[in-house]
This record gives C-alpha cells, structure tokens and sequence, in this order.
C-alpha cells in the first residue's frame, strides 16, 4: 500500500509540475473566463441541469449484472480445485442473468431511440 | 503539418475570415475570437488568390507573437443586468468559490440567486415519457467545423436529443462566385468527406479532400474516380452499420438512410464530372428544423453535412471556420 | 507486497510510459500525414510540437465551471494510466505486486467512468455535458464484457497476481485459447481511454464532446493522458494474455515494452480504420453479442482449468 501511496503522489508530483512549468511557458498564466462554445453565440442558459439520460433502462440492467460479476474473482481462483460442481453453479447463475438480459432487450432496454 | 480545422475556439489558434461579413456575422466573428487562448492570430482574407502567403504570414507571427497578444480577462457576449456582471479578477485557479460570489459583494442581487454569473439557469419541460427534465439550447452554426457556410440551426435540447429547432440563413458574402461542373462537384465532395469525419473517418476525410483539391484544380477530367472512391466507401460494412438507422424523413423526397445519402453524394459528384448531372429534388433550408426534430444531436450534425450542398448552394466553398494551427 | 521492485524503478517505468505514449501518438500523426499526403516525419514529431504549442497557450475556463471538479478531472487522466502501469509485472516483478492485481486494474478502468464523465459535467457546457453522458452510455456497452474478459486469464490461471498469471502461461500464452476475452478486453481498452473508434465523447458529432472547452495545459494533460490510458491498458495485456516478460534473448521488461508497444499500435491502427462507434448501436452489440460471448469463452477456459487440475 505505501508503494501504492507513493506512486500516487510522484504522478499526481508530475502532473503540478507540469501545471506549474505551463505558468513559465504560456504567453499569459493568468486563466481567462469565457463563456462556452456556442458556434459564437451567447449562451441563454447554464448547462448543468437535469439531464435526459435515455439508456437510465440499460444502467439498471448493468448494476444488477455488475454486482453479480463481484463473485467472479473470487471463484475465479478456486474453480481449479473446487472441480465441476463449481462450475456448473456458476454458468447456471450467469445463464440466468444472461436470460434476464435476452428478456429486458426484448422489453427494449437496449434501445434509446 | 499543415493546417486542420479545429474543433472549438478553445482549440484554434488562428480566425480566418474569409469574404466581407455582414453586421450579424461579424457580431458571431467577434464571440469566436474572444473566445480563443493567446497566442492568437485574426486574419480577414478578401480574395481567395492570398490565402497562402497570408497563412504564412500567420504562422511566422503566431511563432513570434507573445504576451502583447494577450486579451482582456473577462471575455463576456452575454449582457445581463449591469449588478450581476460585476467581474472577478481572481488569477488564482480553482481557489475561488464561484456561482455565490455575488452574495459576498453585499447580497443586494435578488436575481443573482436565479442568475449565477448573470445567466439563467436551464428550466424544467416535459420529455417525451413525462418526467421533467431541463431543456438546453444550443446554436450550431455559423462557426462549426464541417458545417454548411451561413447555416444557423438553433436546436433546443433534452439530453441530447433535439425537440425543437429553428433554422436562419446569414447572408452570403461576395467571395467564390464559381459555378461550373467542377466546383459543383467539389462541394458534394466536400459535404461527403464532412459526413466521413464527423463519422470518425479521419484517413477517409484526408482523402475526400485530396480529391476535391484535384478537381477544383482541374486534375480530374471525368468522374472515374470519384465513381470508384465511392464504390468502395459504399463497400465499408462498419461505416454502412454504423450509419443505419439514421433515416430523415423529407429529405430528397422521402425518407431516406444516410448511407443511402452519403453514397449519393460521391454519385452526383460523378455525375457532374461526367456532365450527366440532374438537378436533385432537395430539401430547403426551410424545411431543416421538421428534419432534425426528435434526432440526437450526433444525427444532427451528420445529416446537416450530407445535406450540406442543398442548403447552402453556392456558399460552400467560402467555408472558412476557425482553424487551428498545427505548424 | 515483497516482491514489489524497489520504489527507485517508479522513474523508469514513468519516462518508459512517456516515451511509449509519445510514440504511439507520433504513429498516430504519421498516420494522418500520411493520408493527407504530408511528409510521414513531420507527422511523428507533431506530438513533441503540439505539446509545445499546449504548453504556450493561455490557460482558460468558462463562466461557472465547476472549477475544482474539471481541474481534478484533467489532473487525474495521467495518475490513473501510472497507476494501472504499476500492476504490471516487468519481467518477474511489478512496481506493485499486489495478490489482487488483476481487481485493482479493473477498479481503476473504472475510475475513468467518473473522470471523463467530470470532464464533461464539470465545465458548465453543453457540448461538454453531452459529451461526458455519451461517454457513460458507451461505458454501460464495454464494462461488462471487460470485467468478463478480465476474469478468463484469472480463471485460467488460479490467481489475480498479474506476475502468477503471466509466470503460468508457460509456453502457451492464454491469448491463443482466449482470443475472445483478448479482443473484448482490448475493445475496453479503447473505451476507457476514449480513443476511436470507442471515442463518440469526444467526436466531432458532439462539436468535440469532452474535450471541446479544452485548451492549454488542460488539454495537454488530456490528450496525453488518453494515450497514456491506451499504452497503460496495452502493457496489462501484456501479463493478461502475451505471455508477460517471456521471450528469447532479451530481458524480462525489454520483451514487456516491446509487446505494450505492438498491442498499442495495432489498437491506433484499428481506430484509425474504424468509424466511431455510437453508444446506441454499441449497447445492444455489447450486450447482446459480446457479453454472451465473453461468458462462453469463460465457461470453455474454466472446463480446461478444472479438467487439467
């Protein structure tokens, strides 16, 4: 962890340091402020709002899955020793989830338009 | 390596502004190049015959140009109320907390709370499954690479997809006047190799664009060429899977798939060439903003490129975006 | 931990990063001179040139940008592809020999989620904003089948030390009895570091999407940060599937660097002739294709791994 810790620090190091050496270089350090890119117009209003995600469907389907895959590792490093039973209860689990997928694209999860 | 398109006016170096723009241009000239990091160059080239030696010109000074180039620190088009604009001169990054820094100056702006930095916030509209989302507008056009020259296309946004749009044409300036064959055939190539580099066709774009050069010079004397690039673009099966899908309902008299539609481009530049040229039945710019309703914003942009060449006939070649200098 | 290298290899390793990722960007120019009928060399030496040009330019922001968000976000791209890097044993060791690995690395492609997302989110732009939400639909399509393929060599292997699971590929390297899990990792690669074809948030369909407010030393770190994700994820193919250090005549970290270096240029090369991909029609493939896919290549190495032991 403190190998960790340090390699942390030396690129987050590396990366002020090129920060600060652009102050040097840059015709001008200090930052401007603009408004932001419009083909050339004035913005009407802020961008940060709510935001129409379309694929909200699809995000559910992969959380659900996602948690799942956690068991993976794990079991990734016994299956050599636990033999067939592990890896007949494991396959059935991700058919099952594999079938959950086949039924939400069916139900239209994985299109937006 | 020479010269490329950029993107963005965060990304240019150099505005080139090509012909005598009218009084709304120059308004939208002015926004771009306020909106540009020093070292910056603005040239205005009024015939095309100095392009190159200004755009040599343009490199040595963006080489020697230095910190008496630099603009002012507050570089603002939007003009709210004269209290909300109150400008910050803070040169240290990221210290400052932003959006409330109004309050501190007294907190007598009642509208500063609706108006950080002096501008609305998005407001709510109902989407199309009736929850209530913010509506974003955003303009595309006139500035925009890959973009038909004078277009200006508003699109109102929820997420990224357009549920409104309304379309204005900004007058042409007095520069190419050209019409024969060859430069007719140089702005469908030129609406293809934009639709290739919007579809992420970099390699494919470069070609597109050497070919064009060439036919604008004169190199290319019938559309074999152009037929057989054509040909085997039409032959990419994950540029044809990739594009499938995009249908626009009333362009070229019907719906139409934009592979369909880039496809043609590269035949009716052949047909020019080749003096075996119909007049294509297109859609008006009038009828862009029914077009581009309910498509994502990505949809948007290609379909405006391929239909490039209808929507501002005669105007493509004094296309003349910011460009970035890659010297 | 003991077998980690000394804290002092933290310098080569991140000049090697560099100098790698400056290469694959030169191919990438070159590439580009080449088809726009330029000289190839001006094109190589456009990434030394174009830093030069980034480093010179006035920094910039935009009116009511999340400041300390945007700016952690273009600050985090560079850590996080050194980070990935220090997994990877050079030879019989790594910077970091952690037990897990193989855990870490996917963490941190997924900490790439949240820094491109705030790269786009962050800016108080429009362009910005969708190109940061294009960018998470993209991820939803690519994740999953990467976890997957992530989890074929470690099944193959019985570990999730990336040194164990390159030292057991004796011989045969799991590339050649996972081509799948090789291609969808590789594929995730691409996506994590928002290069083409994986890069519709940042494509100029999108006016340039996350990266359209971009410029100065912000950019810089950005740009460079993208190839250093793409060579990061290349050198973690190298222990995952290539067969790690193993090799004739030379050292252990020279055979890594050289195979970093192949994975990285083909993956230039295949964006280079692959359109982008959209989010909408890479969900569906993803899901339904890939991730089938990945998981039959799974059940066939986990077959193998229970019948040989």
């Amino acid at each position: 962890m403190a190998s960790l810790l340090f390699l942390l620090v030396a690129s987050f190091g590396i990366v002020l340091a090129l920060r600060v050496l652009a102050r040097w270089t840059a015709v001008s350090a200090s930052p401007f402020e603009v408004e932001p890119w419009l083909s050339g117009h004035p913005p009407t209003e802020h961008a940060l709002s709510r935001y129409h995600a379309r694929w909200y469907t699809a995000s559910v389907v992969f959380l659900a899955f996602d948690v799942e895959m956690l068991f993976m590792y794990p079991w990734a490093i016994v299956v050599g020793h636990l033999g067939p039973g592990a890896v007949v209860e494991m396959f059935g689990f991700l058919l099952m989830l594999l079938l959950a997928v086949a039924w939400a694209r069916r139900e239209g999860a994985f299109r937006w338009a | 390596m020479g010269w490329c398109i950029a993107e963005s006016a965060a990304d240019a170096d150099v505005l080139a502004v090509l012909g005598a723009p009218d009084e709304a241009f120059a308004s939208v000239v002015d926004h771009v190049w306020a909106q540009m990091s020093e070292p910056r160059v603005r040239v205005h080239v009024q015939a095309g015959s100095e392009a190159t030696a200004l755009l040599d010109e343009v490199r040595e000074r963006l080489r020697l140009g230095a910190r008496r180039l630099t603009g002012p620190d507050v570089r603002r088009g939007f003009t709210p109320s004269a209290d909300a604009m109150a400008p910050e001169h803070d040169d240290q990054d990221g210290a400052a907390a932003h959006g409330d820094h109004h309050d501190h100056d007294g907190g007598h702006d009642h509208s500063s709370m609706m108006m950080p930095d002096g501008i609305p916030l998005a407001e709510g509209a109902e989407d199309r499954d009736g929850l209530e989302m913010d509506e974003l507008h955003l303009p595309l056009g006139p500035v925009l690479a890959h973009w038909p020259a004078g277009v200006v296309l508003r699109v109102t946004l929820h997420g990224d997809v357009v549920v409104d749009a309304e379309v204005e044409q900004l007058a042409a300036s007095g520069i190419g006047r050209r019409d024969d064959p060859a430069v007719r055939a140089a702005r469908l190539l030129d609406a293809a190799g934009s639709v290739l580099a919007l579809a992420g066709l970099p390699a494919e774009f470069a070609r597109v664009r050497r070919l064009r050069d060439r036919c604008l010079d004169g190199e290319l004397h019938d559309g074999h060429e152009v037929a057989q690039f054509g040909d085997r673009l039409g032959r990419r099966r994950v540029l044809r899977w990739v594009l499938s899908g995009l249908i626009a309902e009333g362009s070229h008299g019907g719906s139409e798939e934009l592979h369909a539609r880039l496809t043609a481009l590269f035949e009716q530049a052949r047909a020019e060439l080749d003096g075996d040229a119909v007049p294509p039945v297109a859609p008006a710019v009038q009828a862009l903003p029914a077009l581009v309703r309910g498509m994502e914003l990505a949809e948007v942009r290609l379909w405006v490129a391929a239909l490039g060449p209808d929507l501002a006939p005669g105007l493509a070649d004094q296309e003349m975006p910011a460009e970035a200098a890659h010297g | 931990m003991a077998d980690s290298l000394p804290l002092v290899y933290v310098v080569p390793v991140m000049v090697g990063l560099a100098v790698v990722s400056l290469s694959v960007a030169g191919l990438s120019s070159a590439l580009e001179a080449r088809d726009r009928g330029l000289s190839v060399g001006s094109g190589l030496t456009l990434p030394l040139r174009e830093t030069a040009r980034l480093m010179r330019q006035r920094p910039r922001r935009t009116v009511s940008a999340d400041r300390l968000l945007w700016r952690s976000a273009s600050s985090a791209v560079i850590p996080l592809a050194v980070l990935i890097v220090a997994f990877v044993p050079l030879g019989a060791h790594a910077l970091v020999d952690h037990p897990l690995g193989l855990v870490w690395i996917n963490a941190l492609d997924v900490v790439a989620w949240a820094v491109m997302w705030l790269l786009g989110w962050g800016v108080n732009s429009v362009t910005g904003l969708v190109g940061g939400y294009r960018f998470l639909a993209l991820a939803l399509g690519y994740e999953l089948p990467l976890m997957f393929a992530l989890t074929a060599p470690a099944i193959a292997a019985g570990s999730l030390n990336l040194a164990e699971i390159s030292a057991t590929q004796d011989g045969l390297w799991f590339v050649v009895w996972t081509p799948v899990a090789f291609v969808a990792y590789c594929w995730g690669v691409l996506g994590f570091s928002v290069r083409p074809p994986m890069d519709p948030g940042a494509g100029s369909d999108v006016n340039g999407g996350i990266l359209a407010e971009l410029a100065a030393v912000d950019r810089l770190l950005v740009l460079a940060g993208r190839y250093a994700l793409l060579v990061a994820g290349s050198a973690a193919a190298v222990p995952l599937f290539l067969g790690g250090g193993a090799g004739p005549l030379l050292p252990g970290w020279g055979w890594v660097l050289i195979k970093t270096i192949l994975v990285s240029g083909l993956l230039v090369l295949a964006g280079r002739r692959l359109p982008t991909l959209r989010p909408d029609k890479l969900l569906e493939l993803g899901w339904v294709v890939v991730l089938p896919l990945v998981v039959a290549q799974d059940l066939v190495v986990s077959v193998i791994a229970v019948a040989t032991n």
